[in-house]
C-alpha cells in the first residue's frame, strides 16, 4: 500500500482504490463532489472498512487478516464510485479456469 | 451425496469379500488389449462414466480376442456416452449368466422406519421399480435395526420372503446369505445413502458375482472416503463437467449462502438455450416449466439463496454466462432472509461487464423481496447505459411466470433478429 493507491484482500477477491483517480482525494475537501459515496455505501451495505481521514477513504483496520474476517464483499464501493464518484475503485474477484474455458466454448 | 465409478464399486465389494469379476482398468486401447490378453477368455469393455443405462447408450461392448478388445476399446474412448467422455474402460471377463439378481439398499426417510431398508429381488437387470410394479412377489424390503446391522438371519429372513422362478440350491442359498450380509457392510463401510448390486449374476457354473453396481456416497463423509477421490460431491447421473468443476470452487469451503450451479446439458450444440439463475425453489420451478412450455431449454440450473455475498452471486452469474446461451433469466422470489440489494451489486457488475461481449444481449430480471425497492434502484441506475436487451420485475409479477417467460421469448426473438441482419 501507498499513499497513491489503497489495495487489500478480502476472503476471495482483491480490491483496489487509486487515490490518483480519486475525486475525494483530488479535491481534498471535507465536501468533495462525490459526497464519499464509497465510505456511505461500506457503511450501509459493508462492514465499515473504509472511513473518511484527512478528505479521503482509507481502511479502518490495518490487520490484512482482520480485513479478510470483516469485509462482506459486498461490491457496493465500486458500483457508488462508478455511478457518483470518479470510477477509481475496482474489484477483481478471480476464479480459476474460468477465462480458458469460456476461450474454448464461447468461441466455438 | 456423490456417485462412484462401478470399478470403485467393486473394489469396495471385493474388500468385504463379495464375488467380483476378474477385471482391470484401462486408460487407452492398448492397455485394454493387454489386460484381455491377461484375462484370455471374452471380455465386457465397459465405460466408466456416470450415467445410467450405458449399454443402450452404446457404453458397454464385447470382445472376444485381443485384437477386437482394442478395436472396440478405441471405439469407447472415441465416442461419448450419453455426451459425456470416455476416459477409463473397465474390462472384465464376460459371465456365462444363468439368472439376475438384485440386491439393493436405500436410506428409508419414511417417519415410521429411519433405517436403511434392504432390497432384494429374484429378477435383476432391470429398474427396480418396474420389479415393484409388475411382479410384487419377486422383490421384498426388509427394514434394518442400526444396532444390530444385517448377519446371517436377516439373510435368511429376506431370502425366505422372495419367491424365485427356480429355487436356489443349497450352496448357491448359503452362498447368497453370506453376500448379503457382507453387502450391508460394504455399504457402512462406504458410507453410502445408496448401494446396489444390479444384477447380481448366477452363472452357469454356480457362481455368484456381482455383475454391476452403484454406489452413492454421503457427501458429508468425503473427508474420510478419500480413497474414491470425490471432487465435487453431488448427486448426479453423469460425471460433473469442466464447467461445474469450475463452479464447485465457488461453494467448496466458502458457507456463505449457496452459490449452487449445474448444467442440465453437458454440452449445448443447439440454440434455444435460456441461462436460469433462480433464488429460493417455487417461483423459481414455475418459471422454468414456464421456459420450456415456450419451446426453450434450461442450460442451467442456479441457485443463489441463504444470503450469499455479492461476489459468489458475480461469480455464479459469471458461469451462467460462460455458456452459449441466447438468454438470461433470473427468477429471484420474495426472500425473507436476505437483503436482494447484494444480488443487485452483484448483477450490475457481470452484467455490465458480459454487455462488452454480447451487446444487445437478452436479459430478464425478477428481484423481489427485501429492499426490494433499493434493490430496483441499484439495478436500474447500474444498467442505464448497458448495452443489453434488459427488463426488471417486482413482486407485482412472482405469480406471472409466464408473462416473465414470454418477455424472455420477445427479446431472444429481437436478438436473434438482430444477429442475421
Amino acid at each position: 500500500m501507498n499513499d497513491k493507491k489503497i489495495s487489500f484482500e478480502t476472503k476471495t477477491a482483491k480490491i483496489e482504490i487509486n487515490l490518483d483517480k480519486c475525486a475525494a482525494a483530488r479535491e481534498n475537501s471535507p465536501n468533495p463532489s462525490c459526497g464519499f459515496m464509497c465510505v456511505k455505501a461500506c457503511r450501509l451495505y459493508g462492514r465499515n472498512v473504509l472511513k473518511i481521514e484527512n478528505n479521503r477513504p482509507v481502511l479502518t483496520v490495518s490487520d490484512p487478516e482482520e480485513i479478510k474476517r470483516l469485509d462482506n464483499e459486498c461490491l457496493a464501493c465500486e458500483f457508488n464510485c462508478k455511478m457518483y464518484g470518479s470510477d477509481c475503485i475496482n474489484i477483481e474477484i478471480p476464479l480459476e479456469g474460468i477465462e480458458e474455458y469460456r476461450k474454448k466454448v464461447l468461441s466455438r | 451425496m456423490a456417485r462412484i465409478h462401478e470399478y470403485q464399486g467393486k473394489e469396495v465389494l471385493k474388500n468385504c469379500g463379495i464375488p467380483v469379476p476378474r477385471g482391470m482398468v484401462a486408460q487407452d486401447a492398448e492397455e485394454a488389449k493387454r489386460y484381455m490378453e491377461e484375462l484370455g477368455k471374452p471380455a465386457a469393455l465397459k465405460a466408466q462414466v456416470l450415467t445410467t443405462g450405458r449399454y443402450k447408450a452404446g457404453g458397454i461392448k464385447f470382445a472376444s480376442d485381443p485384437e477386437e478388445a482394442a478395436n472396440r476399446a478405441r471405439e469407447l474412448f472415441d465416442t461419448r456416452v450419453r455426451g459425456l467422455q470416455v476416459d477409463q474402460l473397465l474390462v472384465e471377463e464376460k459371465l456365462d449368466i444363468k439368472s439376475e439378481y438384485y440386491l439393493g439398499i436405500i436410506i428409508n426417510n419414511s417417519h415410521k422406519v429411519k433405517s436403511p431398508t434392504l432390497i432384494l429381488s429374484s429378477r435383476g437387470g432391470v429398474d427396480v421399480e418396474e420389479i415393484a410394479s409388475s411382479t410384487p412377489e419377486k422383490i421384498a424390503y426388509l427394514n434394518v435395526d442400526y444396532l444390530q446391522g444385517v448377519g446371517e438371519d436377516e439373510a435368511e429372513k429376506i431370502l425366505g420372503m422372495v419367491s424365485f422362478d427356480e429355487e436356489l440350491s443349497g450352496e448357491a442359498k448359503e452362498e447368497m446369505k453370506k453376500i448379503i450380509s457382507s453387502f450391508y457392510q460394504s455399504y457402512m463401510e462406504s458410507d453410502a445413502r445408496i448401494a446396489e448390486i444390479n444384477p447380481l449374476v448366477l452363472t452357469q457354473d454356480g457362481r455368484l458375482l456381482a455383475g454391476d453396481c452403484r454406489f452413492t456416497i454421503d457427501d458429508n463423509s468425503d473427508f474420510r472416503q478419500t480413497r474414491f477421490g470425490i471432487r465435487l460431491p453431488r448427486d448426479m447421473d453423469r460425471s460433473p463437467t469442466e464447467l461445474e468443476y469450475i463452479a464447485w470452487t465457488i461453494e467448496e469451503g466458502d458457507f456463505r449462502g449457496t452459490g449452487y450451479f449445474t448444467q442440465m446439458v453437458p454440452e449445448i450444440d443447439k440454440e434455444g438455450y435460456i441461462g436460469f439463475h433462480g433464488i429460493g425453489g417455487g417461483g423459481a420451478m414455475l418459471a422454468a416449466s414456464a421456459l420450456v412450455n415456450r419451446n426453450f431449454k434450461i442450460a442451467n440450473y442456479t441457485d443463489t439463496s441463504g444470503d450469499p455475498p455479492a461476489s459468489k452471486v458475480y461469480r455464479v452469474v459469471k458461469c451462467i454466462f460462460s455458456q452459449p446461451i441466447e438468454g438470461y433469466a433470473l427468477m429471484g422470489a420474495c426472500l425473507a432472509n436476505q437483503e436482494q440489494w447484494h444480488h443487485a451489486h452483484a448483477l450490475v457488475k457481470i452484467l455490465r461487464e458480459e454487455a462488452e461481449n454480447r451487446p444487445g444481449f437478452p436479459v430478464v430480471l425478477l428481484l423481489a423481496g427485501n429492499r426490494e425497492k433499493e434493490t430496483h434502484d441499484i439495478i436500474e441506475k447500474g444498467l442505464k447505459d448497458a448495452n443489453l436487451r434488459w427488463e426488471l420485475y417486482g413482486r407485482q409479477y412472482i405469480y406471472n411466470t409466464d408473462y416473465i417467460a414470454e418477455r424472455i421469448q420477445k427479446l431472444v426473438e429481437d436478438y436473434r433478429e438482430e444477429q442475421r441482419r
